[in-house]
């Protein structure tokens, strides 16, 4: 690292966070990437490719596309496992960030790989998603006190503490991201309590374990999946005002993978209205409106069947009686939330969130500078974006960083 | 690597919003700009599309404020009532050459921002609907609005009915449009009516919008399809799917949605700057290593309307990202580059111009010979392959070397099947690291070569790799849409089909030889591949040319 060049810090290492640490690496310029997570990449690098016997530019590959860049290039510097903790100065602000303990040598890599399956401790080591996550394995910093009493034998050091250290930034872009709706908060669809209720983002998760979309109870392909849309977007009732963007995309997405895998799964969507899915649009929704039942109406309630199986029930439109549809599995659709960190990041930088809870936006078309100098949002922070929104909007907080920093040609 | 000189002008196809927004960013970083715009002055050009101030018009509001200055600003040059001659050069040097009234201008510019703003073209047709004074388009109803209170056509007492996303998918500046137009009808004391299918709402503070639409008292039928509507627009009757009911309209205007449309001239600019088009003939792929502003080919970027349906913060957020491309690209107008990508042997070519037809980058120009410019190219291969006197090498993936991999591959041989993958850099060689480091089963015989994109296997490797020992052979490229090289995969594909017949002519097996598309992020379909191919190997028993 270059100690002559300026310094920005990117906050936030998700496809937002990513693209900005990149975009800036063009620059001559020092960039610190901290990520509050263990592994790189956000939300976005859990998805799967969505690709049927074509690309459906979902993206996904590209968010490993540029993840591979940043861990290439000399200027950028990742900080894994950290927290920005404290900032102080105007412009150059000087930083603290505290970083969890990330046992990346080869040999505490090894005994984590070796203790990974038979961990007693759930959740206790962590298995990254991307061949580009590097380290692959991590300890989950809050379980580091119960893993000492299981793999004390195991020659791994876990009375590591948290580091500390003070970085200089002349400009942050704060690229925090979102949270993923809580779905147990819509409590009449059992999620947490019925095994085949699962998010979209579980599925993701699941497909990466396995190799293909699976029920969660028995890991077997689905024969009748419903998908639910507006699962926690649009909703008026819990004040979520807002669109997500990427939620018709990535059920349609999922869904045409589901059929052409397996043609003969039975594929409903329930939904208020559909949204733009890319550039072809319409001809994708034309497929999929072939592929797949389209049903007009948000429903009421999920309920256990058989074998666990699911009633879904909704209400008709005629009479206002109820009908249920069975399926044997149900994908959330749920939407982008303000992140749940935004109140104290909105705090620690001084800056201000809207009503609804994300970053607060100056103008209607510079969405990135802040009535703080120097500090710019990009991704999710301001709200709802897909991974190409994410990606052109940390460009243009880049943009206003480099004219903010005097950078020309 | 050596110095490479470029030229740091920047041409702008387009002086309206996107134009004179990527105009503006360019110069502020020191860039000289020429915009070259067919309307006779900008402030027209912007006009053109003054629909998108009325989607949105606090953004309007930005955008104009910000631009104000633009005619006078150092450093740009706006070529009005001008249209574009020819275009030649390479990335980093192109020239063109313009008509400007009955003169003929002539420009020189490192890189090239395509910046058309879209055309509004009102659907008329596609309701049953016949233009009069009562059967308006969104943009003439926008025209009233802007009358002011004055103008009692769409105040007090008026019932206008919007129709809109249902005689196209829609898309969130029409509805933004229609919600804009509808707060309005309401405010004046008329009664609006928007008769809609799927409300777009994916956009900032778009439900938001939706919501006050609906609380000012706008009234809003969700349908399916287009309601049945009398031809002079005197009457709609729909069925309300909440009330089950028909409900009929009187009303006194009809608004119909228009769609946004690239302006028809883009087929002929694509084709002057040898970039490809997208759906609708969108300047710019449907391809994700485009995304957001890049074109196939270096050193020309596309933003706004001219790539997709955009509103005024997407074009300006494009021309941003233009912005740093072109400084990606043109940098302070020395550029390190190799000195070749790749090289074309004058004592074999034979000047067939197969190499020109078949680049995916437009990297390719003719002096004496093919030269091929190393700030263009994307060393992808696919000329190299496609070459019928085999003159083009491509830098660190040449002929040699590749056969030298396959020949150190295949020197030991193994136990199991002998599987040679031809790995695509950017999607199958990044699958292959996954599904390592995922620790998941792969054959003991697979041998993987390294290409810069499928585009570079040639028939000769895979005759090769039979030859050298293998039992089966896999190509293992990109999705059809996703190949960085546009077509690199397709090659690929006919190349494989053409071998498989040549085989099953010569007496083996044709499915020895396989193709197989897979994204970066598809170890486990990769293994999957892989494990099932062996399995058919060791079937199928050694290879007959061993």
């Amino acid at each position: 690292m270059n100690s002559e060049r300026r310094t920005v810090m990117v906050i936030g290492g998700g496809i937002a966070g990513l693209t900005a640490a990149r975009d800036l690496a063009d620059y001559d310029l020092n960039i610190h990437l901290v990520e509050k997570e263990l592994f790189l990449g956000g939300h976005a690098i859990t998805y799967n490719c969505k690709a049927t016997d074509e690309c459906r530019q979902c993206d996904a590959c590209t968010v490993e596309k540029i993840l591979k860049y940043v861990l290439e290039h000399p200027n950028i510097t990742v900080h894994l496992g950290s927290q920005v903790v404290d900032i102080s100065g105007g412009a150059p602000y000087t930083l603290t960030v505290e970083q969890a303990p990330l046992f990346a040598s080869d040999e505490e890599q090894s005994i984590l790989a070796q203790n990974y399956a038979s961990c007693p401790v759930p959740d206790g080591i962590r298995k990254g998603t991307s061949a580009n996550h590097i380290p692959f394995y991590a300890v989950n910093p809050a379980k580091i006190s119960e893993l000492k009493e299981s793999m004390g034998s195991s020659g791994l050091n876990l009375d590591q503490q948290f580091s500390r250290q003070t970085l200089n930034a002349d400009s942050v872009i704060l690229a925090s991201g979102f949270a993923p709706f809580n779905a147990e908060v819509k409590t009449t669809y059992g999620y947490g309590r019925l095994p085949n209720v699962a998010t979209g983002l579980d599925m993701e998760v699941l497909k990466k374990e396995t190799g293909h979309y699976v029920r969660p109870s028995d890991q077997r392909a689905p024969q009748k999946v419903a998908f639910i849309q507006c699962v926690g977007s649009r909703n008026e009732q819990l004040g979520h005002l807002w669109c997500s963007h990427v939620c018709c995309p990535y059920a349609l997405r999922m869904a045409e993978v589901m059929k052409s895998q397996n043609p003969e799964t039975q594929i409903s969507v329930y939904y208020m209205d559909i949204q733009n899915i890319g550039k072809e649009s319409p001809l994708f929704y034309n497929q999929c409106k072939q592929d797949l039942e389209f049903i007009r109406t948000i429903p009421v309630d999920i309920y256990a069947g058989d074998d666990d199986r699911l009633l879904v029930s909704t209400m008709n439109d005629d009479d206002g009686s109820l009908t249920s549809q069975e399926h044997d599995l149900v994908v959330l659709s749920v939407g982008i939330m303000p992140g749940r960190d935004n109140r104290a990041l909105a705090q620690l930088l001084d800056l201000d969130l809207n009503q609804d809870d994300f970053f607060h936006v100056q103008n209607e078309l510079d969405t990135t500078t802040t009535q703080r100098p120097g500090v710019f949002l990009a991704g999710t922070t301001i709200g709802p974006k897909s991974i190409s929104e994410s990606i052109a909007h940390a460009g243009l907080a880049v943009r206003e960083a480099a004219k903010y920093l005097g950078v020309s040609k | 690597m050596i110095e490479t000189e470029v030229n740091t002008s920047v041409f702008v196809f387009g002086g309206g919003w996107s134009g004179q927004r990527a105009a503006q960013e360019l110069a502020e970083m020191g860039y000289t700009v020429t915009i070259v715009e067919n309307e006779p002055d900008l402030g027209q050009a912007r006009q053109k599309a003054e629909f998108l101030a009325n989607a949105a018009p606090k953004q309007g509001e930005e955008f104009q404020a910000s631009i104000k200055d633009l005619p006078s600003s150092k450093g740009i040059e706006s070529l009005t009532g001008t249209s574009l001659l020819h275009f030649e050069g390479m990335p980093g040097n192109f020239r063109m050459k313009l008509l400007q009234g009955s003169q003929v201008v002539e420009r020189q510019a490192g890189a090239v921002v395509v910046a058309s703003d879209l055309q509004a073209e009102p659907l008329y047709e596609t309701y049953g609907l016949t233009p009069s004074s009562r059967v308006i388009s969104q943009s003439q109803f926008e025209a009233l609005a802007r009358g002011g209170q004055a103008d009692d056509s769409i105040g007090q007492g008026k019932k206008i009915a919007f129709l809109v996303g249902l005689g196209q998918e829609g898309n969130t500046v029409a509805m933004r449009r229609v919600m804009q137009g509808a707060q309005v009808v309401q405010e004046r004391g008329g009664q609006a009516y928007v008769y809609v299918n799927n409300i777009k709402v994916a956009a900032q503070g778009l439900e938001r919008l939706y919501r006050d639409s609906r609380e000012s008292g706008a009234i809003f039928f969700k349908l399916s399809a287009v309601p049945e509507i009398k031809s002079d627009g005197a009457y709609i009757a729909s069925l309300d799917p909440v009330l089950g009911q028909e409900v009929a309209l009187d009303p006194d205007l009809v608004v119909v949605e228009e769609a946004l449309r690239v302006p028809g001239d883009a087929p002929k600019l694509a084709h002057l700057l040898r970039i490809d088009l997208g759906p609708w003939n969108f300047l710019q792929e449907n391809n994700v290593h485009r995304f957001p502003t890049l074109s196939n080919r270096e050193g020309i970027f596309v933003v706004g309307g001219s790539r997709d349906v955009a509103d005024l913060a997407g074009s300006w957020t494009d021309a941003a990202n233009a912005a740093l491309e072109v400084h990606k690209f043109l940098g302070d107008g020395t550029k390190l580059a190799p000195e070749a990508k790749a090289v074309v042997d004058k004592e074999k070519c034979c000047f067939c111009l197969t190499c020109y037809r078949c680049c995916p980058h437009g990297a390719i120009s003719w002096e004496d010979k093919p030269v091929i410019s190393p700030l263009a190219c994307q060393a992808c291969g696919i000329c190299a392959s496609e070459c019928p006197q085999d003159a083009i090498q491509i830098m660190a993936f040449e002929d040699d070397s590749i056969k030298s991999q396959l020949d150190q591959s295949l020197s030991q041989t193994a136990e199991t099947p002998n599987l040679v993958a031809f790995c695509c850099e950017n999607s199958s060689l990044e699958a292959l690291k996954m599904a390592r480091l995922f620790g998941l089963d792969l054959p003991s015989g697979l041998r993987t070569v390294h290409v810069p994109c499928a585009g570079k296997v040639d028939l000769d490797y895979l005759f090769s790799a039979f030859l050298k020992g293998a039992d089966g052979v896999l190509v293992l490229t990109c999705h059809p849409g996703n190949c960085k090289s546009v077509r690199g995969n397709t090659f690929a594909g006919w190349r494989v089909e053409n071998v498989q017949r040549m085989l099953a002519n010569a007496g083996m097996d044709k499915s020895r030889l396989r193709f197989a598309t897979l994204a970066s992020n598809m170890g486990h379909e990769l293994a999957g591949i892989l494990s099932g191919m062996e399995d058919d190997l060791k079937k199928l028993g050694p290879s007959p040319l061993k």
